[in-house]
């Protein structure tokens, strides 16, 4: 996942000034979605503060990824659409993440009815969230990526050889300009018509 | 010495500098890959690049390379996100329904960039990695570009790699084995490092 552009938390801050709630998100991740503008979104979601209360809460750094995301909640009988199946898939790869996913969307089925948070459930998210913390690689000193994103990025590369043989800030560059593709963190709205 | 070929490459090796890079490099260490099976080349060439900063070898790209590097991403975007999401019966090939999904396409611009952007940041701090070629030389290395065609059976785009490669560099370094292993010429000096795919 992408973490040489991170979120400062004076977006954040400033996400917040406006009244948003984050609906998607990564931690640690430029990108923070506004129920605002979609209108098909479950209309509880995690406030702002909660997001930094367990990020702070569980020493995750703002240069560590975890990922949730809320569950695109299909109308009552119908049917995920096609973008978010293949989102899915996408985020299968990280089985974590996928637990985190699930247990949000409880979360936010459990608002929905109840228009309260379940303790029990966030007691899980807290949980999942501490495993992640532990999963932390770190790459050079003050730069901890989860162990899933170390692996995608990392895997196979020598760095221990090019830690010791390139200058610290040469190395910096180095392991940062390893990128992936991320996509925004999320598909259009979309439903297969033929066309977009 | 002529165009000699070199398979593969092992941490800490010599590389001789300048060395002129393809696309399927710069996109392989600037974004990656998607797909599990590609982990190999996105693995080759990040350990080629912490070589080729190691050493201090000044670093050659064109234009073509990041058009092709562009072309790739978006091309493997399609087939991991877009492709399989599509019912069955309405899976086309990529060229020609690229414009029919350009707005999810979209979605990645900024990994886009990052075919560039991460190679400016290198740069910054402290890679040396330039453009070729640079002024009177592109009509040269364009000229050329056709006898190159015709010589050793490439096409357009790996004309110009090589044809840009021969004017400033001593070493080419691509993934595209199957065209660059019958580059032969005792006229020429380059080393070919040919990279697994």
């Amino acid at each position: 996942m992408l973490t040489e552009e991170l979120v400062q938390d004076s977006y954040i801050t400033e996400l917040k000034q406006k009244g948003a709630l984050v609906d998607k998100y990564l931690l640690g991740h430029r990108y923070v979605g506004t129920l605002s503008q979609s209108p098909n979104y479950p209309t509880d979601a995690m406030p702002i503060e909660e997001l930094l209360t367990f990020r702070q809460g569980y020493g995750i750094t703002s240069g560590s990824v975890v990922m949730i995301t809320i569950r695109h909640q299909p109308a009552q009988g119908g049917e995920e659409p096609l973008a978010y199946q293949s989102r899915n898939e996408e985020v299968a790869t990280f089985p974590k993440v996928v637990q985190a996913k699930r247990i949000w969307a409880y979360t936010i089925a459990r608002r929905s009815d109840t228009s309260s948070t379940s303790g029990s459930v966030i007691e899980e998210l807290k949980e999942l969230l501490r495993q992640q913390a532990q999963d932390l690689v770190e790459v050079y000193p003050g730069y901890k990526v989860l162990l899933t994103e170390y692996e995608r990025r990392f895997k196979g590369v020598d760095l221990e050889h090019f830690r010791k043989v390139l200058p610290l800030e040469l190395f910096k560059a180095y392991v940062h300009t390893m990128g992936s593709v991320e996509g925004l963190g999320i598909e259009p709205r979309y439903t297969y018509k033929g066309k977009d | 010495m002529p165009i000699v070929q070199k398979h593969g490459h092992t941490v800490g090796e010599q590389i001789d500098s300048p060395a002129y890079v393809d696309a399927n490099f710069l996109k392989f260490y600037t974004v990656g890959s998607l797909s599990p099976s590609a982990y190999g080349m996105q693995t080759a060439a990040r350990n080629v690049m912490g070589d080729l900063l190691a050493q201090s070898v000044t670093i050659l790209i064109s234009l073509v390379t990041v058009e092709e590097a562009l072309w790739a991403t978006l091309q493997e975007v399609y087939y991991t996100h877009i492709y399989k999401s599509l019912p069955a019966d309405s899976r086309v090939s990529f060229r020609s329904e690229l414009k029919k999904h350009w707005k999810r396409l979209m979605n990645y611009k900024d990994d886009l960039g990052k075919v560039i952007g991460n190679l400016q940041k290198l740069k910054e701090s402290g890679a040396d990695i330039r453009f070729v070629p640079e002024g009177a030389e592109s009509f040269e290395v364009c000229q050329n570009a056709p006898e190159l065609m015709e010589k050793h059976s490439l096409f357009s785009a790996d004309a110009m790699h090589l044809s840009a490669a021969l004017s400033q560099a001593k070493t080419l370094i691509t993934f595209d084995v199957e065209d660059f292993a019958r580059v032969m010429d005792p006229a020429e000096e380059l080393t070919i490092i040919l990279l697994p795919s």
